[in-house]
């Protein structure tokens, strides 16, 4: 009997050792589901009995703690909220910022002439007329082609 | 996703992490063990990794937050004697020994009170039935350090149930 409960002694240091196999860890839970054990031993019963039966119960609900790291759900009223809370601050810069009597939403814009940079409000006016002379110019073109082509379809459609 | 996918492409992620978690922690056994218990959680989690679309950005997020975990514990002192103390007022002992109820929801309270890292553990080893390699080979440890921490948490519930059974005797 005495060298039994050795060769249970030592399994219960290589359990605690992290060593057991799981065939030596199954001789420990039956080992302690007995009723006869020695005083000595009997303090570790509810240990194993734990391990055997109700380690799962505990654990399994303690390490669903993952879910933490899933992607949440869109919420659909944080969103319409913080859109709200978004589109009102949009709503004040807009209103607010024109009236600013130094507001010059041109600050810092440039226009390159021949290669040149050129932070001069006029020099961008007059290319802006050029190139608004040229956009007419090119329209009025397009308006004569477009003439043109209906008088041919005209006469195309008078000769069939 | 199974065991051989995990190892491709998570647990390759090791020597990445090891480096991030190190610039948090600045130690080495600290570092080893936070990526060991990322890897432990990412397993946990593996029915639904594909459902991220970055699964090295949720491995690194996963370090991080253990990490912060890990620095935050660093400030706990006399840990054991609170502990025993808090497990102790807070169930009704009767002068008598501990009953099966009273022990099982003494030993819950110890194992609340365990480092993730040794939870993690435990559950791959008694819940999943996992030996110490396959353990080791999921979270890119060597046996050595998965024995170390199983051991530990072993020893912990055995050393904070025996003092509060002592403790009881002795009122």
């Amino acid at each position: 009997m005495t060298k039994a409960y050795k060769y249970i002694e030592e399994l219960l240091e290589k359990f605690f050792n992290g060593d057991t196999t799981f065939e030596e860890e199954r001789e420990l839970y039956y080992f302690f589901q007995q009723s006869k054990i020695p005083e000595h031993l009997k303090r570790y019963r509810s240990i194993f009995n734990y391990f055997e039966d109700n380690i799962s119960d505990k654990l399994d609900i303690d390490l669903s703690y993952s879910e933490k790291w899933q992607k949440k759900p869109l919420n659909i009223k944080r969103i319409i909220y913080f859109s709200g809370v978004a589109a009102a601050i949009l709503l004040i810069v807009y209103v607010l910022v024109p009236f600013r009597s130094d507001y010059n939403p041109y600050t810092e814009s440039y226009i390159v002439v021949n290669g040149i940079k050129s932070y001069n409000i006029h020099d961008a006016e007059s290319i802006e007329n050029e190139i608004l002379a040229e956009i007419n110019r090119r329209e009025a073109e397009l308006d004569n082609l477009e003439i043109e082509i209906d008088k041919y379809f005209d006469i195309r459609t008078e000769h069939d | 996703m199974d065991k051989k996918q995990f190892i491709e492409e998570v647990v390759s992620l090791k020597g990445r992490l090891i480096n991030y978690a190190f610039r948090m922690l600045s130690n080495t056994e600290e570092t080893e063990d936070a990526v060991q218990e990322a890897f432990m959680k990412l397993w946990d989690m593996r029915y639904k990794l594909y459902q991220h679309s970055n699964i090295p950005a949720l491995s690194f997020q996963v370090t991080k937050w253990i990490c912060l975990n890990t620095i935050r514990r660093r400030k706990r002192h006399d840990e054991h004697l609170d502990d025993i103390m808090e497990i102790r007022n807070s169930t009704v002992f009767p002068e008598k020994e501990l009953n099966e109820k009273e022990s099982v929801e003494i030993i819950n309270q110890i194992i609340e009170r365990l480092p993730d890292l040794q939870k993690s553990i435990l559950k791959m080893k008694h819940i999943e039935g996992m030996d110490i390699d396959e353990i080791a080979l999921l979270t890119g440890s060597n046996l050595s350090a998965i024995r170390m921490n199983l051991s530990r948490a072993r020893k912990k519930i055995q050393e904070l149930y025996f003092k509060i059974q002592h403790y009881d005797k002795s009122i």
